[in-house]
C-alpha cells in the first residue's frame, strides 16, 4: 500500500533510545499485535504485551514529519507519547437500534483503520470509479507527523444497551461539580471518544473524520473540537509551552520517563475492579473558557501574583513584554484564574492494542481549550466485549 | 438509477435538513419523505441485482431507511402544517435535525455502495 505522502515507506528502525532496556523489540510487538489486534479491541487483551512499546519510528535524522508512532503496544499510543502539536478530539454516541455485535464490528474496523492511518497509510486502496472512495482522502499528501489515535469508552456505554454494565469500572464516574463550571449539554458526554494527535492538523482531523465515516449508521458525532498548541509536556525531552494567557502550564506533569509514577497514577493496574482495563487509563476532556482579553489587560504585577502558577510561570512580564510573547504556535490550555470550565466527559481508553491515547493537553481555540489531565475521569482501555 | 437514488438521499441530507430548500414554505418534511420513498423504490427495483453481489447491502440500506422513517414518524401530524401531514419545519429542533441528519447520512453512505455493485 502506498505511503500517504507518496514518500518512502517509513523505516521501522527506532530513533529514540530505549528508556527501558527490558523493552521488547518493536518488530516483535507488531507481530504479536498483528495477530491479536482486532480481537483485542473487542476482547480485552490488555496486558498481553508486557512492556511498553510505543517507540516512534523513522530513520534517525529523517524528516520528523515522516515519523510514525506504532499503534499497537502495551498501552494505547497518544497517552505518554511526546505530545504532538495538533489535536482533533471527537465524542460519538451509538445510535439507537445498534446491537452489541454491531458495536464490536465497528471497534474492529476502527482498529484496522487506525493502524493503517497511524502508519501513514490510507484506509483503503483506490476504488472503482462508480464507488465512493474508501478513504475520505483529505490527508493525501500530508505527512503522517506522528499521528496517534486513542479511543476511549464513556460511562454511558456501560448502561443496559450492550450488556456491559458489569464491565463498568467503578472509577468511571462523572466528575463532581466543579467551581464555576457551566456545562453545555451539547458539549458533554458521549459513548465513545476518539483522540487523534499529530503535528499536522489535517492529518489529525482526517483520522477522526475517517473513523466517524466508517461508523456511520452505528455511531453519530456528539461533539468535536480541534486543538492547536499542546499544553504541558509528556516527556522530559519536551519544553513546557505557554498557554494563551502566557503562562506555562503543566510543568509538573507526569513524564513518560517516570515509569513508577506512571504505573501508580496513569496506568490502570491490578487494583482495578475491571481486568480488561489494566494497562489502560482514564481520560477527561474539559473545555475551558479563557478570557484572553482581560488576561492581557491585567497588569504584570497582578498577573504575577494572582495567577495560580508559581512565579516562574508568570508570563512575559516585565522584561519580556516586547519580545517574549508566546511565540510558539502552541499554547497550553490550563485552568488559569479567569477560566471557566465547560463540559466534562470521561472515557476509558482501552489499553492494549486499541490504539488511541491522548496527546497531552491541547488548546483548541483562543476561547476554548481542551485539557486532559492525566488522571481523572474517563477510562481508556481495551475493550468491552 | 443507483447513483440517482443516492443523490436523492444526499440532497435530503444537505439542502432539506438545513431548511434552505423550502425556506419560505417551511414544508421540507413532506418533500424529505418523498425523496426517501423514491430512493427506496429504486433500491427495491435493483434488489435482484444486488442480492447476488453483496447480500448484506440491501438489508443494511433497509435498516437505515427504517431509522430515517422512525425519525420522521416523530414529526408527523394530522392534518399537519398546511395539510402536509407533518409539523412545520421551523418547529423542528436543532437536536431533532441533527438526529435526522445523522440517520440520512448513514443511509446515503450505504446507498452509495450500490452503483459499483449493480454495474460491476
Amino acid at each position: 500500500m502506498a505511503s500517504r505522502d507518496g514518500g518512502p515507506a517509513v523505516d521501522t528502525a527506532q530513533t529514540e533510545p530505549d528508556h527501558d532496556q527490558a523493552r521488547p523489540s518493536r518488530r516483535r510487538l507488531l507481530a504479536g499485535a498483528g495477530l491479536f489486534g482486532a480481537g483485542a479491541v473487542a476482547g480485552g487483551l490488555t496486558g498481553y504485551f508486557a512492556q511498553p512499546g510505543n517507540e516512534p519510528s523513522g530513520a534517525t535524522g529523517a524528516d520528523p514529519s515522516q515519523q510514525t508512532i506504532p499503534f499497537y503496544g502495551a498501552h494505547q499510543a497518544g497517552i505518554i507519547t511526546p505530545a504532538q502539536d495538533r489535536l482533533a478530539f471527537g465524542t460519538l454516541n451509538v445510535v439507537s437500534g445498534t446491537s452489541g455485535a454491531d458495536l464490536r464490528d465497528l471497534l474492529r474496523a476502527w482498529t484496522s483503520a487506525a493502524a493503517l492511518m497511524t502508519a501513514g497509510r490510507l484506509v483503503g486502496e483506490e476504488n472503482e470509479p462508480l464507488a465512493p472512495p474508501v478513504d475520505t482522502g483529505e490527508a493525501v499528501g500530508s505527512p503522517v507527523s506522528r499521528l496517534t489515535i486513542t479511543i476511549g469508552y464513556g460511562p454511558a456505554l456501560f448502561d443496559h444497551r450492550f450488556g456491559l454494565a458489569a464491565r463498568k469500572p467503578a472509577a468511571l464516574a462523572d466528575l463532581p461539580p466543579l467551581p464555576n463550571e457551566n456545562l453545555d449539554p451539547d458539549y458533554t458526554g458521549g459513548d465513545l471518544c476518539i483522540q487523534a494527535c499529530s503535528d499536522n492538523p489535517l492529518v489529525a482531523f482526517h483520522a477522526v473524520r475517517n473513523l466517524a465515516r466508517i461508523g456511520m449508521g452505528v455511531v453519530a458525532h456528539n461533539w468535536m473540537e480541534l486543538g492547536f498548541g499542546r499544553t504541558s509536556t509528556t516527556s522530559t525531552a519536551q519544553a513546557t509551552p505557554r498557554n494563551l494567557l502566557g503562562f506555562k502550564d503543566g510543568t509538573r506533569n507526569i513524564k513518560a520517563e517516570q515509569t513508577d509514577v506512571l504505573n501508580q497514577h496513569v496506568w490502570v493496574g491490578q487494583e482495578s475492579d475491571q481486568p480488561w482495563l489494566r494497562g489502560g487509563s482514564y481520560l477527561v476532556a474539559r473545555k475551558i473558557r479563557m478570557f484572553v482579553e482581560t488576561g492581557t489587560a491585567t497588569t504584570c504585577r497582578t498577573r504575577r501574583t494572582s495567577s495560580a502558577g508559581p512565579r516562574s510561570a508568570a508570563p512575559r512580564c516585565p522584561a519580556a513584554l516586547s519580545s517574549a510573547r508566546p511565540t510558539s504556535p502552541s499554547a497550553a490550555a490550563t485552568a488559569s484564574p479567569p477560566s471557566r470550565p465547560t463540559p466534562t466527559s470521561g472515557w476509558p481508553a482501552p489499553s492494549t492494542t486499541a490504539g488511541p491515547g491522548s496527546c497531552a493537553a491541547v488548546t483548541p481555540s483562543p476561547t476554548a481549550s481542551i485539557r486532559r489531565p492525566a488522571r481523572s475521569s474517563a477510562a481508556c482501555s481495551s475493550s468491552p466485549s | 438509477m443507483a447513483s440517482g437514488a443516492t443523490d436523492l438521499v444526499n440532497e435530503a441530507g444537505t439542502s432539506k435538513i438545513s431548511g434552505e430548500e423550502e425556506r419560505y414554505s417551511n414544508t421540507d418534511l413532506p418533500v424529505f419523505e418523498a425523496n426517501m420513498v423514491a430512493s427506496m423504490k429504486v433500491v427495491s427495483l435493483l434488489q435482484p441485482y444486488l442480492q447476488g453481489k453483496d447480500s448484506g447491502l440491501v438489508p443494511q440500506i433497509q435498516q437505515r431507511d427504517a431509522a430515517v422513517e422512525s425519525q420522521l414518524a416523530h414529526l408527523k401530524a394530522t392534518p399537519g402544517y398546511d395539510q402536509t401531514g407533518y409539523v412545520e419545519y421551523t418547529t423542528v429542533t436543532k437536536s431533532e435535525r441533527r438526529q435526522l441528519s445523522a440517520a440520512v447520512n448513514a443511509l446515503a453512505e450505504a446507498m452509495s455502495k450500490m452503483s459499483a455493485q449493480v454495474s460491476g
